[in-house]
C-alpha cells in the first residue's frame, strides 16, 4: 500500500502535470476544449502509460518533490513534436472528435458516415501519419498550424475515398 | 526530407501546407504570411478556393460556434460575388492586376482613404488619399482586361469620378511622374447585380 505522503506527492505531481498540459503545452487558445473536450484526459493517460513503461520514471514521479523535475518530465513526454514523431496514434486520438464531426457533417446516411470515418482513421494511421511525420517540419519558418494541416489532409483523404469507393 | 518551400503551381494547385497556411490566415484575419503567388493563384482557382473555404468554415464554426461578430473575410465576399456574376465576364478578376495588388500589401507608399478595396459602388466614386509632397498625380481607371479607360491629372489629394461606369470589376492606379504608387479595385453594381447583404 502506498504511504500517505506518496499519495499526496502523486496528487500534487498530477496537478503539476495538468498545469503543464493546460497552460504551457496545449493551452486553450490553440486547443480550445470545446473542440478537444478529451485532450486533458488523453494526454494524462498517455503520460502515465509512458511513465509505467520506463523503469526510472515512476520513481521520479512518486517520490519527487521538486516541481521543476516533474515539469521537465511532463514536457519531455507530452510535447507535441515528441507525440507526433513517436506516438502518432495519440495524436489521432486527440483529433478524433474533430475528424468525426467533419465526416458526420458531410453525410446524412449514418451507415455511410461510420464506414467512411473508419476508412479515414485507418488510412490516417496506416499511411498518412508517417507521411505527415516526414513532411511537417517544425523548423520551417512559415509552418501552418497542425490542426489546419491535418484537416486539409483529412479532407483530401475523404475526397479520395468518395471518388474511389462509390459512396 | 523537409517541406517544399512553396507550392509547385505547375501541378495546377497549391499543396497541403500552403492550403493550411491560407486557412490559418483566414482564421487570424492576417494575410501577411502568405506569398503573393499563392494569394494570386487562389483568387483565380475555384478548386483551391473551395478547398480552403471548406476547411476554414469548418474550423471557424467548430472553434467559435457562437461568435457572429467576425467580419466576413474578403475571400467569402469574393466567392459570393463571383457566384452571383459567374457568367459575366465583366466581373472576372485580372490575374496580373490582382498580383500587383497583393504584392503591394507590405509596401504601400501612400495611405488611401477611399475607395475601399473590393467595395461595391453605384454612383459617384471618391478617390482620396493622405496628402503627399507629390503635386502632379495621375489617376487611371482600368477595366478588368487591363485597358485604361479613363485618366485624370490630379493636383489635390482627392478626386471625384462623375463618369458613369457600367457594372463590372474595375481597377485603379495612382501614379506620379515616375512611379506607380498604388493599385486598387472596386466593383460597379446596379440593382440587378448588387452582392447579397
Amino acid at each position: 500500500m502506498p504511504t500517505e505522503s506518496k499519495i499526496q506527492t502523486s496528487k500534487k505531481n498530477q496537478k503539476i502535470v495538468m498545469e503543464i498540459i493546460n497552460n504551457q503545452l496545449y493551452p486553450e487558445a490553440q486547443y480550445p476544449r470545446i473542440v478537444f473536450p478529451e485532450i486533458d484526459s488523453i494526454l494524462f493517460n498517455h503520460f502515465m502509460k509512458i511513465l509505467k513503461s520506463n523503469k526510472d520514471f515512476p520513481e521520479i514521479y512518486q517520490k519527487c518533490k521538486e516541481k521543476n523535475k516533474i515539469k521537465e518530465l511532463a514536457i519531455k513526454i507530452l510535447n507535441f513534436k515528441n507525440l507526433l514523431n513517436n506516438y502518432p496514434r495519440t495524436v489521432v486520438l486527440i483529433y478524433r472528435q474533430l475528424i468525426e464531426k467533419y465526416i458526420r457533417g458531410k453525410h446524412t446516411s449514418s451507415e455511410e458516415k461510420d464506414d467512411i470515418l473508419q476508412e479515414v482513421i485507418t488510412r490516417l494511421i496506416s499511411d498518412k501519419m508517417s507521411k505527415i511525420q516526414k513532411k511537417y517540419d517544425f523548423n520551417f519558418k512559415k509552418i501552418p498550424s497542425f490542426t489546419s494541416y491535418l484537416m486539409v489532409t483529412i479532407r483530401n483523404i475523404y475526397i479520395d475515398i468518395l471518388s474511389h469507393s462509390g459512396f | 526530407m523537409g517541406l517544399k518551400k512553396y507550392s509547385d503551381l505547375s501541378t495546377g494547385h497549391i499543396n497541403e501546407s500552403d492550403t493550411a497556411l491560407y486557412v490559418d490566415s483566414l482564421l487570424k484575419n492576417n494575410f501577411s504570411n502568405l506569398p503573393p503567388v499563392i494569394l494570386s493563384h487562389v483568387e483565380i482557382c475555384s478548386e483551391c478556393k473551395d478547398k480552403i473555404l471548406d476547411v476554414f468554415l469548418y474550423l471557424r464554426n467548430s472553434r467559435f460556434p457562437t461568435k457572429s461578430d467576425i467580419d466576413e473575410p474578403l475571400i467569402l465576399k469574393e466567392k459570393k460575388r463571383a457566384q452571383k456574376n459567374i457568367h459575366d465576364p465583366n466581373f472576372k478578376v485580372n490575374p496580373n492586376l490582382e498580383y500587383m495588388i497583393n504584392s503591394q500589401l507590405r509596401n504601400v507608399s501612400i495611405q488611401i482613404f477611399s475607395p475601399e478595396n473590393n467595395s461595391s459602388l453605384k454612383k459617384e466614386i471618391e478617390f482620396a488619399w493622405k496628402p503627399t509632397p507629390n503635386k502632379n498625380l495621375q489617376v487611371k481607371i482600368l477595366d478588368n482586361k487591363n485597358n485604361v479607360i479613363l485618366q485624370y491629372s490630379i493636383k489635390k489629394n482627392k478626386f471625384i469620378l462623375k463618369e458613369k461606369l457600367s457594372p463590372g470589376l474595375y481597377y485603379w492606379k495612382l501614379e506620379n511622374q515616375s512611379d506607380l504608387l498604388y493599385v486598387g479595385k472596386f466593383y460597379i453594381t446596379d440593382d440587378s447585380t448588387s452582392p447579397p447583404k
